[in-house]
Formats: structure tokens, C-alpha cells, sequence
């Protein structure tokens, strides 16, 4: 299946769950999520007609924008992001989703120093003496700010090993 | 009223109010530029320190931090298409795409211009409008407000330019996203799913932060190369040529600059609408007088001016009914109405009467802070823009770790950062699939004023809607927005009659 069917079936399935779910609630309160989410699960309809049809959708658009002024190209969609694959994509996705699950666990007094040098060795290139170094700096500028702000940093979820800096996080009501 | 204006002129000349106003600068300009934070955050840092202090120094300290973030959050939203506050948000929009064509210099010496002379007219508006505001500040009422968000919506259409069906999918998803949590004038909790943490809705700092920060983050990193890269010898460019011509770009289009003070200052003014209301509106009505209305989101700096000066001169605009009536005018205004009671002052007719010095020290300090933060930012926008032709490899693991402290600092929720995560994944795939992300951001951001300003409003007339069409204010508003609207597809029609006519003849 392709992605961009995958992903507006998706978007088109949630706005029709939110649809659904709004039912239950009083009158005042569905008022909004019917105004606006009815006219977008349309709008996503339309589109799904689209992954089907291409020219139809090209024709949608190229019609609503002479109707509207004429332009051409979207700020996000300037830049045509389906150039890239997704092996690099899903790598920096990794890589933001590990990071967050090393700092949940371990605090952000131990990972964001060790992240940047890992990352900056195995993505940019970098020597290790090198990342070691702009990962000093950035630490010591962040702690240093957080200091001077009297802000507690988050010490991480893992039983507490040194206080104030690992461990002993109590992790809010989710 | 010259004798409380020299007062204050004379404090500013003191070395100490200089050290604060410098301070206040420096603090507004690093909260701006952090992903997340703000002059609220500064604001409510600074507070506990200045108690005790001398009030006139407090002030100046204050106005340092309320003129300046707005530049410091226009950095980060040009360079790296990250806005440093929502309100910046709207400066993405052209901002970044100069940036990627190499003209990231000039983009920030437009915002470090228009910022200035945003602050200055928003003063100036403030001392002409002191006497006559007490009508203005009244006859805005929640259907009056409904109809200028609503406006600040319409954004949504002309951002979604281009790609329309998406770009509308977009803004109705973002004002879906935003109706999560509790609505506070039925009791009713919406679509929270019996979770704790979003009874008070998704929070909007960490999701827009992830929309527009994450997923251009991984986009870039993913796609390696430099921001610039679309711009032929983007590292060999001319900053400072680019630093005078942004100056010259502003100051040369003096009915742009004109509009949007007009714009920020006024929107300031009615307390409670934002400074988000003010760019984006800002925005839409700069669209509207534009020649090349086309070339708005794909880099026309006079959207940055439309933005950033809006953002600017609401500062003034929302000082007026903090002081003059005690009404803070916006969120940073209110922390500023505690830091009056803080220090014994109570905001107000009184406040004008007795401390008037206090007032011209705030705005004295406003309009030098400004100059101060808009002098250094040209002075350090060569260095600055040389950001974007760095390896993006490079920065990105800098700016993942500002945006994760960042979004803890907010308050202090690790669950703040994963959504960040999580919506910088979602937002990626949206740009992927060409969705227009900044059309999500919109609605997210305007959908819960317009509700609330329209369940106000009814229950204000007691369910009846004539409210929305019927005082002289709403009717003014309405058309504006129903012309912003309508006047696109007239503006068709005629050239298609036109070009009809011709043809056939």
C-alpha cells in the first residue's frame, strides 16, 4: 500500500473516530468537533477519491487555487520531502525516540552529553576528540544556564543512584 | 505629564537602569530564542528577584525582557524554521524559505528591523491612545473577539495555497487537536480518554514545537547537506550586504510597516486576544494588500514585516489596558499586573495618577531595550546566519537537546518532551505526504479562542446568534473577514470574465 494512502486513510480514520466519540458528549460540547470535523472527514474523503485518481485531486487544487489567487507551492511542500527515503527517516526517528527513552530512564544530566557525542561521531562524521569537545561545551553552557535559572533538571526514572542527578525521577500521572 | 516623562528619561540614564534594561534584554533575548520558553517563562523567573528592588529598575528590567523575545524567537524560526514562540510561528512561513534560498541575513535583518520600528509605533500608538482607550478597551466583548479570530482563521486558507484540499484537512485537524481536554464552561472533559495529562488539553508549546521544530529536524538530518542547500554558493554569500539590505527592505516599505504597528498595537489593546491573533492577522491582511499575494509563503520578506512588527507593537498596544485599567492585555501582561502588586503599585487610574514615571519607564525602557536587542541582533546577524550553512548533521543533535530541556522547563512533565517527539513524527509524515503543516499550527492555536469567544457569546445573549451580526463592531469585523474571504475568488471571476471577453472577441 502506498504511504500517502496509508497516512490520509489514517488522518481520515482518526477524524472520524474524534466524529464518533463527540456524539456521546452534550449538545454545546459536539457543536465544534461537528462544525469542523465533518467538513474535514469530507475533505480527507476527497482525498482518499484522490490516492485513486491523481488528476482528479491535481484538478481539485489547480481549480480551488485559480479560484483563490493562483499560487503554486506550499512552504512545507516546497521543499519535496519524497525524495528522501525512508532508511534515513526512520534512522533520525530512531534516534529521537531512543534519545527520549534514554532520558526518561536516565536523566538529563547523564544523556544529552553522551547523546551528542554519539550522534555526532556516528551521523556527522566527526572525530571523537572533536564531538567530545562540543558536546563539553554545550553541557557546561546547558547545566550552567540551568544553574543560574534554579531549574531542576529531570534526573531520570530509574531508582535514584546519585540524588539530584540519577535516578529517583517520580514520573507524573499520565 | 513631562515632568513623569523626564523623570523617567533621567532614571534610564543611570547606570544601574541601563545594567537591568541590558539584563531584561539579554534574558528576553535567550528565552525568545529557546524553543519553548518565552518572555512568560522570563517574566516569571525574574519576578521573585526583582522584589524588593527599586520599582523604577524592576520596570526597566521588565521592558527589556517584553520588547525583546520577540526578535530572540524569530531567530530560531528563520534559520531553522523553529519558532521560538508560537506567535513567531507565522514568521516560519516566509522566514525559513529565505533562509533555504541563502538570504537567511537578510530575513533576520528584516526581523531585527521590524521589530524595532514595531516597538517604537507601539509606544507612540500607547501615548497617543492613553487618554481615549477606556471606549475601545469596552467595546470589545467576546462576539467583537470571535470575529477577529476568526479572521487570524482564515490564514489557514491562504497558507494552505497551493495545496488546498491538504492544506484545509490541515487546519481543520489542528482545531480537532486543540478541542482535547477540559472546556471549562460546561465541566465536560473531551476526548481525554480518562488520561490525567490531557484534562488540560494537549499542550500547545511542546505540540507546535514538535510540528514545526522535530519534523524539520528530521527532515533535514535525514536528507543531510546544509539548510541553505537550495542556494547556488549559499556559503559563500554576502551576510553583511544582505544585514543593509534587509534594513532597507523594512524601512522601504514604510505602508507595510505602517499596517502591521496599526495591526499589532490595536490587537494589543483588547485584552486577552494574543500576540498569536496579532501576526497572523497581520499576516492575512498584508496577503490582501500585496501586489504578488502568490509569493507569500515562499520567502516574501514582507511577511516577516507583517509578522514581526505585529508581534512587536502589541507589546505597546497590551500595556494600555494593563495600566490603565488593570486588565492585563495579554499572558505576559498579566505576570506583569502581579509584578505591579508586587511591588505596591496598584494598576489602574491611580497608577496613572500617582506613578505615572513608572509608566514612561516602561515604555522609555520598551522602545531602548528594542533599539538595544534590534542594534546587537544586526550586529550579530552575519555570525547568526552562517547557522544555516553548518552540516545539519551537525546542529541537529544541539537542537534536539535545547528543544528536550526546553520542553521539561516548560512544567517540568517528561511527557511534555515525548509529545514533542511524537508530534514531530506526525508532523513529519504530514509534510512528507504534503500536508502544509503551518495550517495545523493555525488551527491549533486559533480553534480554542474562536470556541470559547463563541460559547461566550451565547451565553451572553442567551443562545441567540443575532449577536454574531448585530452591533455595530461584529458587523465591521464580519465583513472584513467575509471580504478577506470572498474577494480572492471575485478577483478570479473578473480576469476569468476578462480573459473571456477577450478571447471571444
Amino acid at each position: 500500500m502506498r504511504g500517502s494512502l496509508l497516512f490520509t486513510a489514517s488522518v481520515s480514520g482518526f477524524i472520524a473516530l474524534l466524529l464518533w466519540a463527540g456524539l456521546g458528549y452534550p449538545p454545546e460540547v459536539q457543536m465544534l468537533p461537528l462544525v469542523v470535523g465533518l467538513p474535514t472527514l469530507a475533505l480527507t474523503i476527497v482525498l482518499l477519491a484522490g490516492e485513486f485518481h491523481p488528476p482528479v485531486m491535481q484538478w481539485l487544487d489547480s481549480a480551488l487555487d485559480d479560484l483563490w489567487g493562483g499560487r503554486q507551492e506550499t512552504p512545507d511542500a516546497a521543499v519535496d520531502q519524497s525524495s528522501t527515503s525512508w532508511g534515513p527517516v526512520v534512522r533520525m526517528m530512531s534516534w529521537a525516540i531512543g534519545f527520549f527513552a534514554a532520558v526518561f530512564l536516565l536523566g538529563m544530566f547523564v544523556i544529552p552529553p553522551l547523546f551528542i557525542v554519539a550522534y555526532l561521531v556516528t551521523e556527522a562524521r566527526m572525530r571523537l576528540a572533536g564531538a567530545f569537545f562540543a558536546s563539553l561545551v554545550a553541557s557546561t553552557c546547558l547545566y550552567a544556564g540551568m544553574a543560574f535559572l534554579g531549574v531542576d533538571l529531570w534526573t531520570g526514572s530509574v531508582p535514584e543512584v546519585a540524588p539530584g542527578i540519577l535516578g529517583g525521577g517520580i514520573i507524573p500521572p499520565l | 505629564m513631562q515632568t513623569a516623562l523626564a523623570e523617567a528619561a533621567l532614571r534610564v540614564a543611570d547606570p544601574a537602569a541601563v545594567l537591568m534594561l541590558f539584563m531584561g534584554t539579554t534574558l528576553g533575548v535567550i528565552f525568545g530564542a529557546l524553543p519553548g520558553l518565552g518572555t512568560i517563562t522570563a517574566l516569571a523567573v525574574v519576578l521573585p528577584f526583582t522584589f524588593g528592588m527599586d520599582p523604577m529598575l524592576a520596570m526597566f528590567m521588565y521592558s527589556g525582557i517584553i520588547s525583546s523575545g520577540t526578535f530572540g524567537g524569530s531567530v530560531p524560526a528563520i534559520l531553522l524554521n523553529t519558532p521560538g514562540t508560537p506567535p513567531n510561528a507565522a514568521t516560519c512561513l516566509d522566514g525559513y524559505p529565505m533562509t533555504r534560498r541563502g538570504e537567511g541575513a537578510r530575513a533576520l535583518a528584516v526581523s531585527a528591523t521590524a521589530c524595532f520600528v514595531g516597538s517604537l509605533g507601539g509606544a507612540v500608538i500607547l501615548l497617543a491612545l492613553l487618554p481615549v482607550v477606556k471606549p475601545v478597551v469596552y467595546a470589545f466583548g467576546p462576539p467583537e473577539f470571535f470575529w477577529l479570530v476568526v479572521f487570524g482563521l482564515v490564514t489557514i486558507a491562504f497558507a494552505a495555497k497551493g495545496n488546498m484540499v491538504k492544506g484545509l484537512v490541515g487546519g481543520g485537524l489542528g482545531i480537532l487537536l486543540s478541542l482535547i481536554g477540559y472546556t471549562e464552561m460546561y465541566g465536560v472533559y473531551r476526548y481525554t480518554l480518562d488520561s490525567e495529562y490531557l484534562w488540560d488539553g494537549i499542550p500547545m508549546v511542546p505540540f507546535v514545537v514538535g510540528m514545526l521544530a522535530v519534523s524539520e529536524l528530521i527532515s533535514y538530518s535525514a536528507s543531510g547537506g546544509v539548510t541553505a542547500s537550495a542556494a547556488a554558493g549559499a556559503t559563500g554569500a554576502d551576510w553583511r550586504r544582505q544585514t543593509l539590505q534587509g534594513i532597507r527592505d523594512t524601512f522601504s516599505r514604510p505602508l507595510a510597516v505602517g499596517r502591521a504597528t496599526a495591526i499589532g498595537a490595536g490587537i494589543g489593546v483588547i485584552p486577552g486576544v494574543g500576540a498569536g491573533v496579532a501576526s497572523f492577522l497581520s499576516y492575512v491582511v498584508a496577503i490582501q494588500g500585496s501586489d504578488k499575494p502568490e509569493t507569500f509563503g515562499s520567502g516574501n520578506l514582507e511577511g516577516i514585516i507583517a509578522s514581526e512588527t505585529a508581534n512587536d507593537a502589541k507589546d505597546g498596544g497590551s500595556l494600555l489596558p494593563t495600566v490603565a485599567f488593570g486588565i492585563p492585555g495579554s499572558a505576559d501582561m498579566a505576570l506583569l499586573l502581579g509584578a505591579f502588586v508586587l511591588h505596591g503599585l496598584q494598576p489602574g487610574p491611580l497608577l496613572l495618577r500617582d506613578h505615572m514615571d513608572l509608566v514612561y519607564a516602561l515604555l522609555l525602557g520598551i522602545v531602548i531595550s528594542q533599539i538595544l536587542t534590534s542594534g546587537l541582533g544586526l550586529m550579530a546577524v552575519p555570525w547568526l546566519a552562517r547557522l544555516s550553512t553548518l552540516p545539519s548533521r551537525a546542529i541537529a543533535p544541539f537542537v534536539l537537546v535545547l528543544v528536550f530541556v526546553g520542553m521539561y522547563m516548560l512544567r517540568t512533565s517528561i511527557f511534555d518532551v515525548g509529545l514533542a517527539v511524537a508530534a514531530g513524527m506526525f508532523g513529519y509524515c504530514m509534510r512528507r505526504y504534503g500536508f502544509p503543516l503551518i495550517t495545523v499550527v493555525i488551527g491549533f492555536i486559533l480553534g480554542p479562542l474562536a470556541e470559547q469567544a463563541f460559547l461566550q457569546s451565547l451565553m451572553i445573549s442567551d443562545g441567540r446568534y443575532d449577536i454574531f451580526y448585530t452591533q455595530p463592531i461584529v458587523i465591521v469585523l464580519m465583513i472584513l473577514t467575509l471580504a478577506t474571504v470572498t474577494l480572492p475568488f471575485v478577483k478570479s471571476l473578473r480576469r476569468w470574465v476578462t480573459e473571456k471577453g477577450t478571447g471571444g472577441s
